[in-house]
């Protein structure tokens, strides 16, 4: 427990003071041994100010430097005492429950395949990256391991897996944009498949770096030119939602996902996002909220797992 | 076939899928080799697919070269042979598939191929064909190999890989006379020979700028799908295997057969050991290029690096031109002044070519970024800042030893021999110093960085211009590649 500023201070006044007054009779053993506990007094009712976490080599530091310049430290340390706002020690916990969390599901990962790429068999490796097919992230996440790959072979099949899909989505999103100009009615429905064919590449993480940054940029101009025909769409609000998230648009980002839950999206789709949002924003009162039991919880589990 | 042979050569050249109908790497050593031995005559051998597939000559053919054959591989071969039907030929086809599978030592593949394809008693195109023992064979190595995939799809797959045996077997008897065959790859090539050597007790040199079998595997890698494939097994089809297994069978079939077995550097020649090529008749010689031709470009060139990099390649997907293309796209964030320049051939493969501009355009990189087709190096690298190689494969580049002459620094990926050729082999090479950087595979963040901090470090970008020009006059000269071969030639003959 902290001891109070006003105790410590004239705590550490008395026994100073005594000190001086028998280093000026001579007394040096007698002033050194009141000077050794203002010291310690004044360290120790500073502590909560300076170093609220610190241990024991912070209150030596700090009784050090009393000792050291007598009179002049301990002043020093009682101004400080005063001057300085005190910060609460970290609350004490009784104990801790563990909550065991269940491993995420595997039916979209590719985990074993993953594994698979650390063997030293070229075999086994090669077989891993031809088996790597689901369309998501971790498929790519995995490929691009594989190009890391020390050999050759196993590198050259990734990258001819990673291209063959990459190409196809880019060949895709060419098709698409060149029906624009005759689309007529038919335009922002257009625009919206441009949008999402176009967060499909970033989703699935097949481009990088300034690409990324530019196809983000173009997804975020169909989604927005598909608004005025198919705005009650809450898939268009949720890609919306997204494709601001992964630009780091945190404010845009929720007030596309709340018109998307108006527009009728699932609260168990939209919460990983927002609870990413608050995550992001440091707002750790609606994370916890976002986190609460519900429906969305398992997919919440999936999301941070 | 078509022939126009006059008189016999010193050495067929066997040449799948390359000069003189083909521009690039492989195509222009081809044409300095034979330019450069002007008292060897040649007779080349093209193997193609099939003809549509092929242009005009793409090369103005040295006087040395006697003639040309040239032999589709997929094609029809004209009139059908008479059937042989010989039973002891189709015993040996077995035991050389038997052999083939078991990977069984490479000595025991040529003696059975000849008594498969080679005699009277063998087997010949019709009876592959038609004959009720080659349908037996076939099923039985569907029942014993396949099973649970598509029959038809595995006797297509088997017919089309064999049939183009059958015609090489043909064209081994009816080349024109040589004294020395010299295959520039294994595949087809190196097996037609095998198959010449093995006839006319001539020698056969192998020389392998890539590994052909690991090149075909990336091949079979990219192909979409094959027969047998559907959505869940595509890319693990049996025919896939099929394929890889007849493509290595081959590489053996050649090794086995090469008097000498060349390659450009010292981990291919591992390799080659490795794919079965008895060590003792392997060597390397490294590329080179004409020191003189290029000298004059260092001149030519500003005395500070232009913003302009360029990718000096053949527009296919192993050079890897969309990860080029991204990493402009970042180059050109952090250099606005940036260009990028893809100069080589686009036409053969149109598809990817249109793709790589699509993307480009879809980039925002129009402007930026220009596609110049085929130009001579002399016209393009005096504007070049730095020579960009993204491949995805490469054995020795002979772009990287052009730029270099001609004062070029390279930022090349690693694979192949870049990173010896950029930063040296052994103690001696390094000391020459680092002409120009190297960057992982398919990372376009990393080639923007590696360009940008090039290009800005001036000091940096002429010590690497200075190393090049270092290395490429003590190492990788044309005459030493030259007198290599010259020697190889001298023992062969």
């Amino acid at each position: 427990m902290a001891p109070s500023r006003a105790l410590s201070t004239l705590l550490a006044a008395s026994l100073e003071a005594l000190a001086i007054g028998a280093a000026a009779d001579d007394a040096v053993a007698l002033a050194v041994a009141l000077h050794v506990p203002a010291c310690a007094v004044a360290a120790f009712g500073l502590r909560p100010r300076l170093a609220p976490r610190g241990g024991a080599w912070e209150l030596a530091l700090l009784g050090g430097a009393t000792f050291f310049m007598p009179l002049l430290g301990l002043l020093g340390c009682a101004a400080l005492t005063w001057a300085l706002p005190a910060t609460p020690l970290p609350r004490r916990v009784g104990s801790w429950t563990i909550t065991p969390v269940p491993p995420p599901s595997r039916k979209s990962g590719a985990g074993g395949a993953g594994r698979a790429l650390g063997r030293r068999d070229r075999e086994a490796r090669m077989r891993s990256v031809l088996e790597a097919r689901a369309e998501c992230p971790a498929t790519i996440r995995l490929l691009r391991r594989a190009l890391r790959d020390p050999d050759e072979e196993v590198r050259l099949l990734a990258h001819a897996m990673l291209e063959k899909r990459t190409r196809r989505d880019w060949r895709r999103i060419e098709a698409l944009t060149r029906q624009l100009p005759e689309a007529g009615p038919r335009r922002g429905a257009l625009e919206l498949r441009i949008g999402s064919a176009q967060w499909e590449l970033v989703r699935q993480g097949l481009v990088e770096g300034e690409s990324r940054e530019h196809v983000l940029e173009g997804a975020l101009a169909h989604l927005r030119a598909a608004l005025a025909s198919e705005g009650h769409r809450a898939s268009l609000h949720y890609l919306l939602g997204r494709v601001h998230l992964a630009r780091g648009e945190t404010r845009e980002a929720e007030a596309a996902l709340r018109a998307a839950l108006s527009a009728g999206l699932s609260s168990k789709a939209a919460a990983p996002w927002l609870a990413e949002i608050a995550f992001v924003e440091r707002r750790l009162p609606d994370l916890a909220a976002a986190c609460a039991p519900g429906p969305a919880v398992p997919r919440l589990q999936e999301f941070w797992a | 076939m078509s022939g126009t042979a006059e008189r016999a050569a010193d050495v067929a050249l066997l040449l799948e899928g390359t000069y003189p109908y083909v521009r690039g790497g492989v195509g222009s050593w081809v044409h300095e080799l034979v330019s450069s031995l002007p008292e060897t005559t040649f007779h080349l051998v093209f193997l193609g697919g099939r003809r549509a597939d092929h242009g005009p000559l793409r090369f103005e053919l040295p006087r040395n070269v006697s003639g040309i054959t040239h032999h589709y591989l997929f094609e029809p071969s004209g009139s059908p042979e008479a059937a042989r039907g010989g039973r002891s030929g189709f015993e040996a086809a077995a035991q050389l598939h038997g052999a083939l599978r078991d990977r069984a030592g490479a000595s025991a593949l040529l003696p059975l191929l000849e008594r498969t394809l080679g005699n009277a008693a063998g087997i010949g195109l019709s009876d592959f064909l038609a004959d009720e023992r080659a349908w037996e064979r076939i099923r039985d190595g569907y029942r014993r190999d396949c099973e649970g995939s598509p029959f038809l799809d595995y006797f297509w797959t088997i017919r089309t890989m064999h049939a183009a045996l059958f015609g090489l077997s043909s064209l081994a008897d009816r080349l024109p006379a040589v004294r020395a065959v010299h295959a520039i790859s294994t595949g087809y090539a190196g097996f037609l020979g095998a198959l010449v050597a093995r006839r006319r007790g001539v020698p056969f040199v192998l020389t392998e700028h890539g590994i052909y079998t690991k090149e075909r595997k990336i091949d079979l890698a990219a192909a979409e799908r094959l027969p047998g494939e559907d959505d869940r097994t595509a890319g693990l089809g049996a025919g896939r295997q099929l394929w890889i297994r007849f493509f290595e069978g081959l590489g053996r079939v050649a090794y086995e057969a090469a008097a000498v077995v060349i390659a450009l550097y010292e981990s291919n020649r591992q390799r080659q050991i490795q794919d079965g090529a008895p060590a003792a008749r392997t060597r390397v010689i490294p590329n080179g290029v004409d020191v003189e031709r290029f000298r004059p470009l260092r001149a030519a060139r500003a005395p500070e690096p232009a913003p302009v990099l360029g990718l000096v390649g053949r527009v296919v997907p192993i050079k890897d031109v969309m990860t080029f293309l991204r990493a402009m796209k970042a180059v050109s964030a952090r250099l606005p002044g940036a260009e990028g320049w893809i100069v080589g051939p686009t036409s053969e493969d149109e598809e990817y070519a249109t793709e790589c501009q699509v993307l480009a355009s879809q980039l925002g990189l129009d402007g930026r970024v220009r596609f110049l087709g085929f130009r001579r190096p002399e016209e393009v690298f005096p504007s070049l800042g730095l020579l960009v190689l993204t491949s995805v494969s490469e054995a020795q580049p002979l772009v990287i030893l052009e730029a270099w002459a001609s004062g070029l620094p390279v930022l090349a990926t690693d694979v192949g021999a870049c990173r010896v050729l950029v930063e040296g082999g052994e103690a001696e090479d390094r000391a020459l110093g680092m002409a120009g950087r190297i960057a992982p595979v398919a990372d376009p963040d990393a080639i923007a960085d590696a360009a940008v901090e090039l290009l800005q470090d001036r000091p940096g970008w002429q010590a690497a211009r200075d190393a090049g020009i270092r290395r490429v006059e003590a190492r990788y000269t044309l005459g030493q590649m030259v007198d290599a071969y010259r020697t190889v030639y001298q023992e062969a003959l």
